[in-house]
């Protein structure tokens, strides 16, 4: 089933603040593997997750493989409208059915010993079936789970009596519809393996307070204090005004560099404005709506404020999304099969493409080792960090996180982990 | 690793004009009772023998992924520019030929020779697999 698209505007009234506490949250929940076990039996095997982009299996049998903790699942578009979602396993000895990647198949055949099925899993040929005494019941299958899309993603559940994804995405499909996820295209991917905890890295997106230590270049052009926080029944979200200075700035007036490079991205030279610095981000709005009008996107559900700033929502529990009217970051934090100080960090980058014009070509997904590449001064300086908070949090002298209310959404996204972990009624 | 000679002798074959693929599409193309396979990529066209290696089942309806294209029943994957293996279940070669855009009649043109296939070939890590 697609989700169909709801909303035409994305609601901005501020959602009613839920309880939350104030007390330290354990270390051990980023460090233990006791801790890393339960989040996969209670959590990653409840949730539905992310595998990947729809538009990377455009015609019936293609497929892409993903992985997530220590299983591996197939997605294949079986038919032109329904895709597909099975644990990448032979059913006759456990051999992997595909290598990780992309591919085009008519049936699905393990290479080991040709055991053959179904695009829709269903158990198609067996050599020397007559030599198994005991029958190779039809039923001999791959396993499959519950698979759906939204946004142009591809989502698997492996809880067979998963509510429908849907119900888990609540107020996301309203709320992000105006931005026409389906008209974006990949235009990089990557994945890096982070020494930190897949919740480290969360943390550090769904909070602003660090902007000022780690990101300091970025008070020149955004506020960090006047953030409007949104907790919702799983997810949660921010939106950061931009194109102006942050009210720590030392100089309220200046249109600092910071701002004359948005200015010149934009097409405008910087030395012909000649407005003030409070007079940039409606400039920079104004300027946005016309151009994204003049190349045929359709803008007209998003508000002045959508067209500079950040609209940040964070999809429990592992996806952060930061959403400009033009293009998206994407970031899906996965756990890693055995060592709770160690993630996969899948960066992707989106760009809205106007009717007509052909999509960038698909970029080659590439991995590395943290630290192998540059990602970008921004995400430089946040993958410079996680390592050091992880290896401050093992430390026996750290008991846990003291949150305050600026860095609610990460209580907010423990408050919810635990009702899977320890249930609701706990 | 050896040395490759140039080939002057094989003649290039024309196959189709320069836009018969757009980048990212392949063809299989019929020569004598063989068959090889035509990518266009952003950076140009290339030739292979319409061969998985690893099962000697055709190539050609593989999927183009970057460099690669993978044999769609068992999933190898083969680099398009020189035919090496880039994954198992394949681990030798499939045979790839020089392509070359003729400039008068802007079409592509493959020096195509049909490749020798060893029955048992000797693996190339080392072992051999010819019992005798």
């Amino acid at each position: 089933m697609v989700i169909e698209a709801l909303g035409t505007h994305t609601p901005v009234e501020k959602a009613s603040e839920p309880s939350l506490g104030t007390e330290l949250i354990p270390k051990e929940r980023y460090t233990s593997k006791a801790f890393m076990e339960l989040e996969w039996e209670r959590l990653w095997t409840k949730v539905w997750n992310i595998a990947g982009r729809a538009s990377d299996i455009p015609n019936v049998g293609d497929y892409f493989t993903t992985e997530l903790g220590p299983e591996s699942f197939l997605i294949v578009r079986e038919q032109p409208d329904k895709v597909r979602a099975f644990y990448n396993v032979c059913p006759h000895r456990g051999n992997q059915i595909r290598n990780a990647g992309m591919g085009h198949a008519e049936t699905f055949q393990c290479a080991y010993h040709f055991f053959e099925f179904n695009l829709d899993g269903s158990k198609k040929f067996v050599p020397d079936e007559n030599t198994f005494t005991q029958g190779v019941p039809q039923e001999t299958a791959l396993i499959e789970v519950p698979c759906d899309t939204w946004g142009g993603f591809v989502w698997f559940n492996m809880n067979p009596d998963a509510e429908s994804l849907e119900e888990f995405l609540g107020v996301v499909p309203e709320h992000l519809a105006p931005y026409h996820f389906e008209e974006f295209a990949l235009a990089q991917d990557k994945t890096i393996e982070w020494d930190a905890n897949w919740k480290a890295s969360v943390d550090a997106f769904n909070e602003i307070y660090h902007v000022q230590g780690i990101h300091p270049q970025m008070l020149q052009t955004l506020n960090d204090i006047h953030v409007q926080i949104d907790l919702y029944e799983r997810h949660n979200r921010y939106l950061v005004p931009m194109g102006l200075v942050s009210p720590r700035y030392p100089n309220q007036d200046e249109v600092t560099r910071g701002l004359k490079a948005k200015l010149a991205d934009a097409g405008i030279d910087p030395e012909s404005f000649t407005g003030s610095m409070g007079d940039v981000r409606p400039f920079l709005q104004k300027l946005a709506r016309e151009q994204f009008e003049a190349t045929g996107l359709d803008v007209s559900g998003l508000n002045d404020d959508q067209m500079t700033d950040d609209y940040h929502y964070y999809l429990f529990p592992n996806i952060t999304l930061n959403i400009h009217a033009g293009g998206f970051g994407f970031f899906r934090q996965r756990p890693h099969p055995t060592d709770p100080n160690k993630m996969f960090y899948d960066l992707q980058r989106y760009v809205r493409v106007p009717a007509g014009v052909d999509p960038p070509p698909r970029p080659i997904h590439s991995q590395h080792k943290h630290g192998d590449i540059s990602l970008g001064l921004g995400l430089d300086q946040d993958s410079y960090n996680l390592p050091r908070v992880q290896k401050g949090m093992n430390s026996s002298s750290f008991k846990g996180l003291l949150i305050n209310y600026r860095e609610r959404r990460i209580r907010h996204m423990h408050q919810t982990i635990d009702d899977y972990v320890y249930g609701p009624d706990r | 690793m050896a040395e490759q000679v140039e080939d002057t002798k094989t003649p290039f074959i024309p196959v189709g004009p320069t836009d018969m693929l757009k980048p990212g599409e392949s063809r299989i193309i019929e020569i004598d009772d063989d068959s090889i396979v035509v990518i266009r990529l952003p950076d140009g066209y290339f030739a292979l023998e319409n061969r998985c290696s690893h099962d000697d089942g055709p190539l050609g309806q593989g999927r183009l992924v970057g460099y690669e294209i993978d044999c769609p029943r068992h999933g190898a994957k083969f680099d398009v520019r020189d035919g090496s293996p880039q994954s198992l279940p394949a681990f030798r070669p499939v045979a790839s030929f020089p392509v070359r855009i003729n400039e008068k009649t802007d079409w592509v043109e493959v020096q195509y020779k049909k490749p020798e296939v060893e029955a048992f070939p000797e693996d190339p890590r080392g072992f051999n697999f010819n019992i005798t």
